[in-house]
């Protein structure tokens, strides 16, 4: 993709602004929670933007395989979840239950949702000819790989800093802090996972 | 990062099969079209079962598709 196209400002603006809906601090917006209106613009943006990459000329020695499609559109939602999850902090580290968090959640959930539906829908609209073969399957077990060896050292650095800190210290590792935590690690491992698949598909064009 | 030992015919051989496209080729042996490009551009090397089916799509002994960068040199 031409990153100098004109249609890219009609791609980046309505992005920015379903980050900015779905980071904010929840609000309402005609009866809907702002959360939910950027996640369905995020849905929408990124439909949009896969139409349109598809319909772009480019030079046939750089188009994009359907494995590194299906990675940008992980990485999209993957950073997302991990912006929500980072910009949410404050409330998390204030939170004595879950049920303080009901807005963080939903929107994660929702997030989520929209992940899993897109990606059915991209796969059932996907293009006669294979779609996956031996090379993307090497590269998803090599960016695996990664993921894991990222989980494992994020969660190991975890435990390391709960064991060795004070107690009297850890105050604001509540359960539900925890939790959270752990799922950013998780989140983080799979933004890993996404950002060497992607790399490995450039490597492969350079 | 460099390619792979692992160098290949496949682009004059597509050429001398009729000019045979980049997709024709990939659909006939089950893989996607950057796959052969990668291929090509010495970027990706096959594993066993892909380079004989390879070499069985241009009707060649698999030696006469691929070979070991070092033999050339």
């Amino acid at each position: 993709m031409n990153l100098a196209h004109p249609r890219l400002f009609w791609l980046i603006a309505p992005l920015c602004l379903a980050l900015w809906l779905i980071l904010a601090t929840p609000t309402h917006w005609l009866g809907f929670e702002t959360p939910a209106i950027g996640t369905a613009l995020l849905l929408l943006t990124t439909w949009v933007g896969l139409g349109w990459s598809t319909r772009l000329p480019t030079d046939p020695q750089s188009a994009i395989p359907p494995g590194e499609v299906r990675a940008w559109v992980a990485l999209v939602f993957t950073a997302a979840i991990a912006a929500l999850l980072a910009f949410s902090a404050g409330r998390i580290l204030q939170a004595e239950s879950m049920a303080d968090l009901h807005g963080v959640g939903r929107t994660f959930a929702m997030l989520i949702i929209g992940w899993i539906i897109f990606s059915s829908v991209l796969r059932q609209r996907a293009r006669a000819g294979v779609q996956e073969d031996e090379r993307d399957r090497d590269i998803e077990r090599r960016a695996d790989s990664w993921a894991h060896g990222a989980v494992c050292l994020l969660v190991v650095g975890l435990a390391v800093t709960l064991g060795l800190t004070p107690s009297d210290r850890l105050e604001w590792a509540r359960p539900v802090v925890l939790s959270h935590l752990l799922i950013f690690l998780l989140v983080l491992s799979s933004l890993t996972g996404c950002l060497v698949t992607l790399w490995l598909y450039r490597r492969d064009r350079l | 990062m460099s390619g792979t030992p692992v160098g290949n015919n496949i682009r004059r051989l597509r050429f001398d099969a009729g000019e045979m496209t980049q997709s024709a080729l990939a659909d006939h042996v089950g893989i996607t079209r950057q796959t052969v490009i990668a291929l090509e551009a010495g970027k990706y090397a096959p594993s066993l079962e892909l380079a004989f089916r390879i070499a069985n799509a241009f009707d060649r002994p698999i030696g006469e598709v691929f070979y070991w960068e070092s033999e050339r040199s």
